[in-house]
């Protein structure tokens, strides 16, 4: 419970610390921040409950005030924005990807934890995120659709590179999917 | 201690942290389900009026907090009315003006540890059981305790990256990042396990 418990915390904490890292800015001029990686991380290396936890207890940390956000946002302000569909879409889409990933032979390998990051961590985020967009800002889903459709490209390279991080953490730890 | 939390103590600052929740959910369902934007815009008005209740130098601070969001408002205006909706445009946007300043004044004036006794008690009062909501703290505990450790280890992590790659830092960090954060886990669940501190 102890070894669980520390792991839940500590990619809580892997997400807070991926939001600052250096954004990188696509060719269409988006940026993309490695936060949401964190995300599809807790769910590819922590599997589908701890993963949805983790994520859970960021975002708890978010509302309680915290500037964990990327752009050293935080605070309740956060669950009234437009963005508020993804910060719900982040729980579920680590557990999907968690879910997704476990269906295979071997979970923590490249093919299976890139699955459970595309269904996962874009799919159901992306849902999320556009129905969220829809309701706080009164638009149609296919407007809304429309302005979460600029962050594809990123999230699939998120999601390539979450599932190599997988693949090469199981590499050098084979052990650890089992604690 | 990391936070939005004002240093600088304000009148609401001594107002207790539930009542000040309540406060604002109420506040946030009121304005939800009123589509009348000159009552929208009112309730901004009136929370940035309260914010010059401690000097203007909060209000400053909370209209920092405002920056993004009024430009999401500004454009959220500005496609209803190309689409022939002003005044829901600009009913939207007021109730989400109004309710993100609303939510940083709590925020700014509330500490995470007030906020977090006030969930504690709240589970209690639902009847969570007691080793549930201190697995709870614990787990908030080691995260404010593993965030700065991890940070440090990205900027080490970076500056090795740095010396010896003539390439901009890129995401080839995370792999160790993340092998580090998965060792010092188990050595912080070890860490607990040796000091008696069972849950």
């Amino acid at each position: 419970m102890e070894k669980t418990l520390a792991r839940i915390a500590l990619f809580a904490a892997l997400i807070a610390v991926l939001g600052l890292l250096p954004k990188l800015t696509l060719a269409s001029g988006i940026p993309i921040t490695a936060q949401s990686m964190g995300i599809m991380l807790a769910g590819t290396i922590l599997g589908a409950r701890n993963g949805a936890l983790s994520v859970l207890l960021f975002l708890f940390l978010v509302a309680l005030g915290l500037p964990l956000l990327a752009g050293g946002r935080g605070g309740m302000g956060v669950f009234a924005g437009p963005t508020l569909g993804y910060l719900i879409g982040f729980p579920l889409g680590a557990f999907v990807i968690g879910l997704v990933a476990d269906r295979f032979a071997k979970p923590k390998t490249f093919l299976p934890a890139l699955t459970g990051a595309v269904v996962g961590g874009i799919g159901v985020v992306t849902v999320c995120g556009i129905i969220g967009m829809a309701v706080m800002m009164k638009v149609s889903l296919l407007t809304a659709t429309g302005y979460a459709m600029p962050f594809i490209p990123g999230d699939i390279l998120k999601a390539v590179i979450a599932a190599a991080i997988t693949a090469a953490l199981y590499k050098a730890r084979p052990g650890f999917a089992n604690a | 201690m990391i936070g939005a939390l004002s240093a600088r103590p304000t009148p609401f600052h001594r107002i207790p942290a539930a009542r000040k929740l309540l406060g604002l959910c109420v506040f946030c369902t009121i304005l939800g389900v009123t589509d009348l934007p000159v009552l929208n815009w009112a309730a901004f008005g009136a929370v940035m009026l309260a914010s010059l209740i401690p000097g203007r130098w909060f209000l400053s601070l909370i209209a920092r907090d405002l920056k993004m969001p009024a430009v999401i408002a500004v454009f959220i205006i500005a496609f209803q009315w190309a689409t022939g909706h002003l005044v829901l445009g600009l009913s939207v946007a007021g109730t989400l003006m109004a309710c993100i300043a609303a939510a940083m004044v709590f925020s700014r004036t509330t500490s995470p540890a007030e906020t977090l006794g006030v969930v504690d008690r709240g589970l209690a009062r639902l009847r969570v059981p007691e080793v549930a909501r201190r697995r709870l703290s614990l787990a908030v505990a080691l995260t404010l305790r593993f965030i700065p450790a991890l940070s440090a280890r990205a900027d080490h992590l970076a500056e090795a990256y740095r010396m010896r790659s003539p390439r901009r830092l890129s995401w080839r960090i995370v792999p160790p990042l993340a092998l580090g954060a998965l060792d010092e886990a188990d050595q912080a669940a070890e860490a607990m396990r040796a000091r008696a501190h069972t849950i």
